[in-house]
């Protein structure tokens, strides 16, 4: 069930400051599932109703975020953890060490191991541009 | 600029730490802080909070947690990026050798496969510098300080 799809994308690459080119894999990203298109899937799975659902997943977010804030980490499930990631300097003295060091706080997501192999076991298919729109005019067609 | 409301602002705890930097020459040793975590969340402690919160019976949130699971999992492995409210975007990325021809870069040619995760603005802003104070912890015999970046340095 399910698999990516890619196609070749052309790119130039600087080797020994020569510009050559070159072809990469990329995915092709069939659409983004929007808010409400995962809460109503979310809410028929579990049978329950869209506003409840709802009302739920935005309780469990504000709940990640509380203790992602204060310094823990977070496990979501068995897709993987949430934690702050802190960017600081290096200091010469203790006496130097302050919050002032501290550049910046990310919020970083770790995936887990389960789902990186749920990942590496998917299928990946090169993106026929060609076939999938000749066999969509055929369903129109058909309709 | 926007002011995004963020809620209650964030607590941390961080040390001084001794670092070795190998890399420079004469390894000088230097310090800087380290992030104290504050204890591992599972998903019950954040059912229960959730619960609390939003008052919600336990049993409904921990159906809307395995369905929203069920629904991100069945997204990202046919390819969808998955926007969840209030959290932000899961996506499936992928990184690949550059090749020389368009027939070698082929499913052989990718390195890795990764699921990404974008938060979002609100929670974003929530996690940065201005929205969280840090607290410098005693652990090589430095006084306890509770300091902010607008009042570093200010004892308790």
């Amino acid at each position: 069930m399910g698999g990516f799809k890619y196609r070749v994308k052309k790119v130039d690459i600087d080797l020994h400051k020569r510009k050559v080119e070159g072809y990469k894999v990329q995915l092709v990203n069939d659409s983004i599932i929007a808010e409400e298109e995962v809460v109503r899937y979310a809410a028929q799975s579990a049978g329950i109703p869209e506003s409840m659902m709802r009302a739920c997943t935005i309780a469990i977010a504000d709940a990640i975020r509380f203790y992602v804030i204060n310094g823990h980490k977070v496990s979501f499930g068995k897709f993987g953890n949430f934690r702050l990631k802190v960017e600081n300097t290096c200091v010469d003295t203790l006496e130097e060490c302050q919050a002032d060091t501290v550049k910046r706080i990310n919020l970083h997501f770790t995936p887990s191991t389960k789902i990186k192999d749920l990942l590496n076991k998917a299928e990946l298919k090169k993106w026929d541009f060609l076939s999938e729109s000749a066999s969509s005019e055929e369903n129109q067609s058909e309709e | 600029m926007d002011t995004i409301l963020t809620g209650p602002k964030g607590n941390i705890k961080m040390f001084p730490q001794k670092v070795k930097l190998n890399y420079l020459e004469g390894e000088p040793e230097k310090y800087r802080l380290h992030w104290m975590r504050s204890g591992d969340i599972t998903d019950e402690d954040i059912i229960a909070y959730a619960a609390q919160a939003a008052h919600v019976p336990e049993a409904c949130l921990v159906l809307a947690q395995d369905a929203l699971y069920d629904a991100i999992d069945f997204f990202c492995r046919q390819g969808h990026a998955v926007q969840i409210p209030n959290l932000g975007t899961f996506s499936v990325k992928l990184n690949s050798k550059v090749v020389a021809t368009p027939k070698e870069a082929n499913a052989e040619s990718v390195t890795q496969r990764r699921l990404r995760f974008y938060p979002k603005k609100r929670l974003k802003a929530a996690c940065s510098l201005k929205n969280i104070r840090i607290n410098i912890e005693d652990v090589l015999g430095l006084k306890k300080k509770d300091v902010s970046r607008k009042n570093s340095g200010n004892e308790e």
